[in-house]
């Protein structure tokens, strides 16, 4: 049962949270409201639950066939002719390297590199999960500074004796950045600070690869939006929780196959 | 009979989204096939119905699932994959129509998927698919048609209240109010609330 000090129309603002269609004196309201009440923030997700659920009554249109197998291979890099890696060293010119010669069976999707304003946040801390289901319900500012102190946090929990953690230089493409690639074994997850490494445009990446044996291994991709930037996420690989690699970042388009084949942007010490 | 697949019925493996995401992010590429058996049609045709261009469509279901695999900004403590798939196929779809006013908004309402907790607060959570299905569209048709009829515009063709007023040429305050009201009429014939 509600509160008594929550007003009778409670319910309607909560539905005209979940619509976007709230003054900013009313979303502060609901937000402070779901900060008191735990309610609040249950009848939220139910009436989140119940818009996120509409197209569901649509009825289903018949899939072309083809798209499915279009799919599957647009997902299977082992499916196109193995590359050598183009460049170990930073390129002479500001053109980047040479485009991989990989055959596309397959018109080129059009992708737009989406990011939020913090990163995978949680994987493995159980705690943070719990914070976050509340961040999709605050302020913006609040939201910042709970990210912040996260991100702290974090980085604390990466900095463990013995785990892989390298430093990565800015290379001819991007002299002004660096970068601090942490990993952690245990979890299979990568921590990424990035220091002056610029954003990239909506359908472009930075992917992260180690160099194990002269063929780079994928290990996962990011956009930095600040100067300073954290991110973290799941590692795809085995091979890139190993501490004797190089590991090197790239800037590629987003909607290439995880195959390196844009510009040298980072690169940690050599292990040869 | 239901339109949509039902995992047990059609998947040899019965395997859930859980398994079959934490398969697929471990390199298990053939966990993505199982998972497009599943939720492509559902994003297809909502792909098609906001786009209203099949080529489009397909297009942007290519998109979601490659997307899905690559990205990996799935998180499942924050939602069911069928959620998630849904709100990320709609706000993909809202920035090739170019509506609500850019970026920020987009981002802002797509984050908000994470209140669709798999603890089990969803109306829907207790059925199966179809009968989920079945459910919500019973309940639409309950609804007063003018209270669907907002809803149905704010969410598949992603206009702003302002806009829908404008486009039916009725008042901001009688849109806001029969589209709130109908969200909550649609929440409570669901799952009626204190049960």
């Amino acid at each position: 049962m509600p509160s008594t000090s929550l007003p009778d129309n409670w319910r309607l603002l909560l539905a005209g949270y979940v619509l976007d269609d709230l003054t900013s004196e009313e979303t502060a309201q609901v937000e402070q409201w779901l900060a008191d009440y735990p309610e609040t923030v249950a009848e939220l997700t139910m009436l989140q639950g119940t818009w996120d659920s509409l197209p569901e009554s649509l009825l289903p249109q018949p899939l072309p066939p083809h798209l499915r197998n279009q799919v599957m291979t647009a997902i299977e890099p082992r499916s196109m002719a193995p590359q050598p890696f183009p460049l170990l060293t930073p390129p002479t010119s500001s053109t980047g390297l040479p485009q991989a010669q990989i055959a596309r069976s397959q018109e080129e999707p059009r992708f737009s590199a989406r990011r939020f304003p913090w990163g995978k946040v949680g994987l493995g801390l159980g705690w943070v999960a719990t914070a976050l289901a509340l961040m999709a319900v605050m302020q913006e500012n609040q939201r910042l500074r709970l990210a912040l102190r996260q991100n702290e946090a974090i980085v604390a929990s990466f900095s463990q004796p013995g785990n892989p953690l390298f430093t990565l230089a800015g290379t001819e493409a991007e002299p002004q950045a660096s970068g601090r690639l942490l990993v952690n074994p245990t979890t299979q997850t990568a921590l990424m600070i990035t220091t002056d490494l610029p954003p990239l445009e909506a359908d472009q990446v930075y992917r992260l690869w180690a160099m194990a044996e002269g063929n780079p291994i994928f290990c996962g991709q990011f956009n930095p939006d600040t100067a300073q930037a954290t991110q973290e996420w799941a590692l795809p690989d085995s091979a890139c929780s190993a501490s004797n690699v190089q590991m090197l970042v790239t800037a590629e388009r987003a909607a290439d196959p995880p195959v390196p084949a844009g510009s040298l942007v980072l690169q940690s010490q050599s292990q040869s | 009979m239901s339109p949509f697949k039902e995992p047990d019925a059609q998947d040899p493996s019965s395997e859930s989204d859980h398994d079959l995401v934490a398969r697929l992010w471990s390199g298990q590429t053939d966990a993505l096939a199982v998972l497009y058996d599943r939720y492509a049609q559902m994003v297809y045709t909502l792909a098609l119905r906001m786009l209203s261009n099949s080529a489009e469509a397909e297009d942007l279901t290519q998109e979601v699932f490659v997307n899905f695999w690559q990205r990996r900004q799935y998180d499942p403590s924050r939602g069911s994959v069928g959620s998630f798939l849904a709100t990320y196929t709609r706000s993909r779809a809202l920035d090739r129509l170019r509506v609500s006013g850019g970026r920020a908004v987009i981002l802002q309402r797509f984050q908000r998927l994470s209140l669709a907790s798999s603890t089990g607060l969803t109306p829907l959570e207790h059925a199966s698919r179809s009968e989920q299905q079945q459910q919500l569209r019973a309940a639409l048709d309950q609804l007063p048609a003018t209270e669907r009829e907002v809803l149905e515009i704010a969410y598949f063709e992603g206009l702003s209240q302002s806009q829908i007023a404008e486009k039916l040429g009725i008042p901001l305050g009688t849109v806001k109010s029969r589209s709130r009201q109908g969200l909550l009429r649609l929440r409570d014939l669901l799952q009626p609330p204190n049960q």
